[in-house]
């Protein structure tokens, strides 16, 4: 569905050097720090910008060059961009009426109830969580096949994270072959919703992991100093250096559960994988 | 296509108190003004409020969504042209007839077959001025597009003063007279068939520049 194949992309202060391969039927994280390449890389796939090297491709074709029948099958939630806020969504419904010739216009309307977007009020006068949810149902009211989200859940409070969150998941339960591409600062919000992680930092993938194996699999060994001499560092991922010793990142907890009962192994999850992995763990 | 017009006439009639007022003042001017003022004033209205759309699509990181929508960049830059040229065309048609009325009102005699040449001439100046617009807002945005405007027009006032003193103002009178000379018509077909190469050329400049933009 998303090929990125030893993509380049050169700014003044800024590389960005990834692989990313997506198949059909996945739901995908992207995460990372602010400015570790999140954005770049959705610009890429979304020909929006032009790699300096390397392919990237969507549905098999180099996606500065999707026409637009491919471009219908893609549905897109950009952080901070989006209709112009001059509109109204009474607006925008006539707007994608014409744009897409799957346009579910009975789907739409109902959204809007449920999610109590006002039709006939300006998109500048809405509060953040409308104006995301408005971008999150005009990515998803033409059944694409495949949703690419960047930051949708940013800003929000819980309530409408998880309402948000929810659309998602209900659209993906709708046809298996759907396929989204989420970016999100919130680690929680990935956990429960996607079937794989990518970490980018620096603009290179430094972990590519299913979610479910960060979670069970992934941990933090919190040892003294002694103890960290004498453990076995075959599945030490990054070590960190701490007051009490050090903290050290594992994709093999269960090995050090069994092996050295007496150490303290916290989980991990996407925060611990993103703080330890990028040198930020605290 | 379609989507983009709807998206642009949406826009517009978004903002259809200051539509109404300007019309309004159109038709006043129009019905009220001797001359051929409402022919360049009303077509360039229709110019600058079409063109507005433009803006509208630059706020807010706006042309990165549209380029995500089933279009690319050679079919925005098609829509843009075809949808600011029509307003402008019926804005200017709007003001042959305001025009023609006024005249009938006062109660001048008006020959219409006559009047055409300069009737008509005021559309291609105002397309002319259009094409040179829409590159530049495209390229720069809204914000500097007004300050490139304005050096291009000091450009072409400082170029043309330094045309006057190295020919001679002599010859600029000969040419002068001879352009007084020349056949209405002739002018009017010239001036028309400027304005469309100059669209033309236009309309692949900005081509260009949407499609290497880095969004």
């Amino acid at each position: 569905m998303i090929l990125l194949n030893n993509v380049i992309k050169n700014y003044e202060d800024f590389q960005l050097n990834i692989s990313m391969e997506i198949p059909n039927g996945r739901i995908s994280g992207l995460v990372g720090k602010n400015g570790a390449g999140k954005s770049t890389t959705i610009k890429l796939i979304l020909g929006l910008i032009k790699p300096d090297s390397g392919n990237v491709s969507v549905f098999g074709t180099e996606s500065s060059k999707l026409n637009s029948k491919e471009k219908e099958q893609i549905g897109v939630s950009l952080a901070e961009s989006g209709f112009s806020s001059q509109l109204a969504i009474s607006d925008i419904e006539c707007i994608l009426a014409k744009m897409y010739s799957n346009f579910d216009k009975e789907y739409f309307r109902k959204m809007c109830q449920e999610l109590m977007l006002p039709k006939d009020k300006i998109i500048r006068e809405f509060s953040t969580g409308m104006k995301a949810k408005l971008r999150v149902l005009v990515a998803m009211t033409h059944k694409a096949k495949l949703l690419i989200m960047d930051e949708p859940t940013a800003g929000l409070d819980v309530e409408a994270r998880n309402e948000i969150l929810d659309i998602l998941r209900n659209y993906v339960a709708e046809d298996d072959d759907r396929t989204i591409l989420i970016t999100s600062h919130i680690s929680s919000d990935l956990e429960g919703l996607c079937d794989d992680i990518y970490l980018i930092h620096e603009g290179k993938i430094v972990i590519h992991e299913d979610t479910d194996v960060i979670l069970e699999q992934y941990g933090i060994l919190k040892v003294n100093d002694a103890q960290y001499g004498n453990i076995d560092k075959s599945y030490i991922l990054k070590s960190q250096k701490e007051p009490y010793g050090y903290a050290c990142f594992t994709n093999e907890k269960k090995y050090y559960q069994e092996n050295y009962p007496d150490i303290v192994i916290e989980n991990g999850g996407i925060d611990e994988l993103i703080l330890m992995m990028t040198g930020g763990y605290r | 296509m379609a989507g983009l017009i709807e998206k642009d006439m949406r826009l517009l009639l978004r903002r259809k108190n200051t539509f109404v007022l300007f019309l309004a003042l159109a038709v006043a001017l129009g019905l009220t003004q001797k001359g051929t003022f409402i022919l360049g004033y009303l077509p360039f209205l229709g110019m600058i409020l079409t063109i507005s759309t433009i803006t509208y699509d630059e706020i807010d990181n706006g042309y990165r969504f549209l380029m995500t929508l089933p279009v690319d960049a050679k079919t925005y830059v098609k829509e843009k042209y075809l949808f600011c040229i029509s307003g402008t065309f019926i804005s200017w048609i709007l003001a042959v007839v305001l025009y023609f009325i006024s005249g009938q009102i006062r109660g001048e005699k008006i020959a219409i077959i006559d009047e055409i040449p300069i009737v008509a001439s005021f559309l291609p100046a105002v397309i002319l001025f259009m094409v040179i617009m829409i590159p530049i807002q495209l390229k720069f945005g809204a914000e500097k597009s007004r300050i490139v405007l304005f050096i291009i027009f000091g450009i072409i006032t400082a170029i043309s003063f330094l045309f006057v003193r190295v020919i001679g103002t002599e010859i600029i009178n000969q040419i002068i007279v001879k352009i007084n000379h020349m056949d209405e018509t002739g002018i009017m077909l010239s001036g028309i068939l400027f304005a469309i190469l100059a669209a033309v050329l236009s309309y692949l400049i900005s081509c260009k520049i949407m499609q290497n933009k880095e969004l």
